[in-house]
């Protein structure tokens, strides 16, 4: 018999995942860690703010203007940026929006922020982002140039760990559509479903923003919310009465991944010049990849069967909680591991009977490459 | 009443073997299955002059177990029986490998869950009236022997929750990869010979033939004062591959 893990009725707790969009504040002011920051470090970060631009939005059937949807951060001077997919959605239709506008601000006063149409390049549905390109052509006709943007330095989010400083940057409905930035560590990382957890505040408007670390790069990307709220019984009729807030946890789509997008945009443009699709590519996932590959000896190249092959969390020990995937390989030394991941860096262990552990690091692309081991 | 065993799914066959030294042995590989070392295996086999067994593949033919050859090619619905008898006193485990690389403990079960092996007494796998057979899967299946002087905890973990099937959750398979029994200072000599015949790793070994009584048989070398001996700590894997056409 295997132990099951049970939860009793009085504790009973509703754990909501909601998008930002959809989310309330979850820190009160003042619950944001404070503490020194070196002049280096407020330097690096106001430079990722300039990147950081507030995204408008609008259908053909809205009446007025584009109104403040959530925030983006370029991260390519030619002007590719990258927000949340559900940011350039309307959550009621599910439509994409027709008009979407990013607002570049000079300034913290946004007094004179510039405003380009972008478009929809390429999309991952799964990880919830979007490439955006944005149209930073200035003047008409001859007379017409590219613009250089201003971008975020892009950082190695599978790099970052516990306890690292966060910085969050973008528009939080709740902060006006001036840039608002605050600070977090982070929390968690969840190398298998691509999160990174943090307990820096994120609200309606930081959906699609910056995450950056003390140096200003780009580690994240502002996605969702997963609030711990609890019902309360006040007249004891079995109904709830009212729902306590217990706080919640920030969630980052990884660097990783708009890596990954920008990987592949950069492929699509060395075929075909780039030019303002009239739908957006949508591109299969790179959240996971399946992993596969031969093991041999290293003495004589021959398969080597019955080796249980493991990918762990780079740089970590075996456990229960590091090993991600695994699998045994056949007659033929052939393996295939049993849970697709990401693809990033991890610790690739392998042991047969009879033979010395192997160990090391292995870069895990997608697609994915056939693996081999010499053991 | 025969039961048949339908998860092994068993292929053609080839017997490989394969074996661990002391740790204190230097790196030596080389392939040993010409004819003076065949000797020498049988020899240390019979006179115990060092860790050895025997092991003969038995397929049900007319309601009898005949001995049948390594490079035999098995048809779905084929049975066979595994008959192995050790010079010394230890520990085996068997383990199937599927063609997909699933592993499945086959020996010993949980009930009982012992796998001591006393020198001189024949075993045959599956016990009783029980039978291997094989179904419509096509490959090569691996049955893997590993002889040790002591237990190996991820195997009895594996035997008592999971039916012993090997790295069924996370849990038993970062047991599995964290250490248990390993092997050090070995260079592992895999298979020289194609499917069908006799392998070895870093292990001298007769291979058996067509109605030899004897089957394959395996024998640890008595190099750099190992004794020809299994020492605490250390393991001798082999392989028997069955081709299933």
């Amino acid at each position: 018999m295997r132990p099951s893990i049970s939860r009793t009725s009085s504790s009973i707790r509703l754990t909501l995942f909601a998008l930002i969009a959809l989310a309330s504040p979850r820190n009160l002011p003042g619950q944001t860690p404070k503490g020194d920051l070196s002049p280096e470090v407020r330097s690096r970060v106001r430079q990722a703010i300039a990147a950081t631009a507030l995204v408008l939005v609008r259908s053909s059937g809205d009446a007025g203007e584009s109104r403040p949807r959530g925030s983006a951060v370029i991260v390519r001077s030619d002007g590719i940026a990258v927000t949340n997919l559900h940011v350039l959605v309307d959550a009621r239709s599910g439509k994409p929006y027709d008009e979407i506008v990013l607002s570049l601000g000079p300034d913290e006063s946004n007094q004179h922020a510039v405003r380009y149409k972008a478009v929809v390049l390429l999309i991952d549905r799964e990880s919830d982002l979007a490439l955006l390109r944005i149209d930073n052509t200035s003047g008409e006709g001859s007379q017409s140039r590219k613009l250089v943007m201003p971008t975020v330095e892009m950082g190695d989010s599978d790099n970052i760990k516990l306890l690292d400083d966060i910085f969050i940057i973008g528009y939080p409905e709740k902060g006006g559509v001036t840039v608002t930035v605050n600070r977090g560590v982070v929390e968690g990382k969840d190398a298998l479903l691509n999160w990174i957890k943090t307990d820096a505040r994120l609200i309606h408007g930081n959906s699609g923003g910056a995450a950056v670390d003390s140096a200003g790069r780009l580690i994240g990307i502002p996605t969702k919310v997963v609030a711990d709220v609890q019902p309360i019984d006040r007249d004891g009729d079995g109904f709830p009465d009212d729902y306590r807030r217990f706080g919640a946890v920030g969630f980052l789509r990884p660097s990783r991944l708009v890596a990954v997008m920008l990987d592949r945009l950069g492929r699509e443009q060395d075929q075909t010049p780039l030019s303002v699709p009239t739908t957006p590519k949508e591109i299969e996932s790179p959240v996971t990849v399946t992993v596969r590959g031969t093991v041999r000896s290293s003495v004589n190249k021959k398969p080597v069967a019955g080796a249980l092959v493991g990918l762990v969390i780079a740089g970590a020990k075996v456990s229960e909680s590091t090993l991600l995937t695994w699998g045994s390989t056949n007659a033929e030394g052939e393996f295939v591991l049993n849970k697709p991941v990401p693809p990033g860096r991890y610790t690739l262990k392998a042991k047969a009977p009879g033979l010395k552990v192997y160990t090391g690091e292995v870069e895990i692309k997608s697609p994915a490459a056939p693996l081999t081991i010499e053991m | 009443m025969k039961t048949l065993i339908r998860s092994l799914l068993i292929i053609g066959m080839i017997v490989s073997a394969s074996a661990v030294p002391a740790i204190a042995q230097r790196k030596t590989s080389h392939i040993k299955t010409d004819q003076s070392n065949a000797e020498l295996a049988r020899g240390l086999f019979l006179n115990k002059r060092a860790d050895a067994m025997s092991i003969l593949i038995l397929k049900l033919e007319s309601g009898s177990l005949v001995p049948v050859d390594p490079g035999h090619e098995f048809k779905a619905g084929d049975q066979i029986k595994v008959e192995f008898q050790s010079n010394f006193n230890g520990i085996i485990y068997v383990i199937n490998i599927s063609p997909s690389g699933k592993r499945r403990i086959l020996f010993p079960s949980n009930n009982p869950m012992d796998n001591t092996v006393q020198a001189d007494r024949r075993y045959t796998l599956p016990p009783g009236g029980d039978t291997i057979e094989f179904d419509n899967e096509v490959g090569t299946e691996v049955l893997q022997v590993i002889m040790v002087k002591q237990r190996i905890p991820a195997f009895d973990t594996a035997i008592k929750d999971s039916g012993g099937w090997l790295a069924e959750t996370a849990a038993s398979a970062a047991a599995e990869l964290q250490g248990g029994i390993t092997n050090k200072d070995v260079t592992p000599a895999l298979p020289d010979e194609d499917r069908g015949k006799m392998q070895s790793r870093d292990i001298i070994l007769a291979p058996g033939k067509d109605k030899e009584k004897e089957g394959s048989v395996v024998a640890i070398p008595d190099k750099a004062g190992s004794g020809g001996r299994l020492k605490p700590g250390e393991m001798a894997p082999f392989e028997i591959r069955l081709k299933h056409t």
